[in-house]
């Protein structure tokens, strides 16, 4: 195998110290030791051992702090719940192991929390709410933020036949405990009820606020058939059957009034055209 | 058809103050708005619905953190496709991004060193003619802060810049409170720094403050007012190469509008000293002449 160029090798070397967790214990350790199995040898290591290694922790600082800055805006409540201890280390484990692989700095909370997900699941020490609350606190920013909304209704009126149109920043959660109903202050920690939920959330098409509805398991059945794409009546019919209804005229006088109070709130657009 | 480039100062827009540039808190105070374009791609809301307003009030200049110009690993083909729709959409004079590298095996969110090294510089320069190709726009680098030197330097920092820029034949995005930042941190002097810099080459100027991280360090944190040594830096570039886009930048600590607006205030009586003495000299010659 060809010998690396030392200057690709600096660069290997120096964002090893970014993100291995043990990095930091390494360099402060010996600080040549940590380069030399990294790759560096020659002039190239009696350099940087010479720099020291004040400003490679810096940068590690700077780097890793950022991020984890960034990360906990975005969910607040579990990180606090987390605790700063627990947070921290996950995040430089995801950071170790996984790592961003987007530009856009918003998408990193979302990459973490999609990485930290199963571990917390799978972690007896962590609660069983905390990955339902970060997903609640996630949608809030993938709403606001969502490309589309605002489009046009279609004209067309409802049909069963059909399927239907909705604004583009519409989502459907479900969560396994009403995490949506706790406080908003961080330093919180009642704790949800373990129930399930179902949020339709969408973006207010005046004023931009993130706007949550909570459905019930008719509701939620029925939309989420036709935020996938199925017709007015297939999803009645197979939401009815998953929510254990008998589809009747109940059922029906309900759903109607979803649906006009969803047309009125600009979410449903009318009979999808196409 | 690229829009021409505006002069004068102007500002950074931030989230933390564009809802009061939409309503025209701004309108008549700056010369011109900088946006990075990374916090608008896949994105819709309340943003880009007021930046679509206030493009159509402000001349705009594209300025990046994420194309990982002195990395290693491909170019991202996604970001540029959808960098090059945002730039159609909002046309700007140029676009330019960092002399750094930021991507490694991952997103690493930062502006990171490079090895002084021929070997990088041309690497890098490489990297730019295909941005430049990619978006069909002509490309400033920046010069950065850099904290730590990387590997065994060929090159000092000016004949690193200089070999880049005329490798890829590109402008630069003279950056003087990095230079100054850098300075400090490595002992040298900057106005012999900016002698070493093609000023030909300079499209436009960056102007922030800084912060120490500690006894022995400065921090481009964009945190803080911009310092007198920074402003006179500036001056000391727009005499020699007179009008230019010169951008406050603040990302951190940021304050309320009229403050930095206050402060855009004072850039421009410096910035209109230094014109007034480039046209004074061989500038008012060559632009008359």
């Amino acid at each position: 195998m060809a010998e690396r160029p030392q200057d690709l090798q600096v660069i290997d070397a120096f964002t090893a110290a970014l993100r291995e967790v043990d990095a930091s214990a390494a360099i402060s350790r010996d600080l040549a030791a940590f380069y030399a199995a990294h790759g560096l040898e020659g002039a190239t290591l009696t350099a940087m051992v010479e720099r020291g290694a004040s400003r490679l922790k810096m940068y590690r600082a700077m780097v890793q702090g950022r991020l984890r800055r960034v990360i906990r805006e975005f969910i607040p409540r579990t990180a606090a719940r987390l605790g700063r201890p627990r947070y921290d280390a996950d995040f430089a484990a995801f950071f170790a192991e996984a790592g961003s692989h987007s530009v856009v700095l918003r998408d990193v909370p979302v990459e973490l929390v999609t990485w930290a997900a199963p571990r917390w699941r799978a972690d007896p020490e962590i609660p069983d709410y905390l990955v339902d609350l970060a997903r609640h606190e996630l949608v809030a920013a993938e709403v606001r933020n969502a490309p589309g909304g605002r489009e046009p209704p279609t004209g067309e009126a409802l049909a069963l036949g059909r399927p239907l149109a909705f604004d583009g920043t519409t989502r459907l959660q479900r969560y396994d405990h009403a995490v949506h109903r706790l406080p908003q202050e961080e330093d919180d920690r009642s704790e949800p009820a373990a129930e399930a939920s179902a949020l339709l959330v969408y973006r207010d098409r005046e004023s931009y606020r993130v706007r949550y509805i909570e459905l019930t398991p008719r509701a939620s059945e029925v939309l989420a058939r036709l935020l996938a794409g199925a017709t007015v009546v297939a999803a009645l019919q197979e939401g009815a059957a998953a929510a254990g209804e008998a589809l009747d005229d109940d059922f029906l006088v309900g759903m109607t009034h979803l649906f006009a109070d969803l047309s009125e709130r600009g979410v449903i657009l009318g009979a999808a055209v196409g | 058809m690229l829009p021409p480039p505006p002069t004068g100062i102007g500002l950074g827009l931030r989230s933390a103050f564009m809802a009061e540039i939409d309503a025209g808190a701004a309108d008549g105070l700056v010369a011109f708005l900088e946006l990075s374009p990374e916090n608008y791609l896949w994105r819709g809301g309340a943003a880009v619905d007021q930046l679509g307003r206030i493009c159509e009030r402000f001349p705009l200049i594209g300025h990046g953190v994420a194309m990982n110009l002195g990395g290693v690993d491909p170019l991202d083909p996604r970001f540029f496709g959808e960098l090059r729709r945002f730039l159609d959409r909002h046309p700007t004079p140029w676009y330019s991004d960092h002399l750094c590298f930021c991507n490694r095996g991952g997103e690493l969110h930062d502006l990171l060193p490079l090895p002084f090294t021929t070997r990088t510089a041309t690497r890098t320069a490489a990297r730019i003619r295909e941005a430049q190709e990619r978006l069909e726009r002509p490309m400033l680098v920046e010069n950065v802060s850099y904290y730590l030197a990387l590997g065994e330097s060929e090159h000092d920092e000016p004949d690193f810049i200089v070999e880049v820029i005329e490798r890829a034949d590109c402008g630069l995005l003279l950056d003087v409170n990095n230079a100054y930042v850098n300075a400090q941190n490595h002992g040298f002097d900057p106005l012999e720094w900016l002698a070493r810099i093609p000023l030909e080459r300079v499209r436009q100027l960056h102007v922030a403050g800084h912060e120490p991280w500690d006894d022995a360090t400065l921090v481009d944190t964009h945190g803080a007012a911009v310092r007198d040594e920074v402003y006179d830096l500036m001056a000391w570039v727009v005499e020699r190469i007179g009008p230019v886009p010169v951008l406050l930048e603040r990302d951190n600590n940021i304050p309320p509008l009229a403050d930095l607006l206050a402060e855009v205030k004072a850039l421009d009586a410096v910035y209109q000293g230094a014109l007034a003495r480039w046209r004074a000299s061989e500038g008012q010659e060559v632009a008359g002449g």
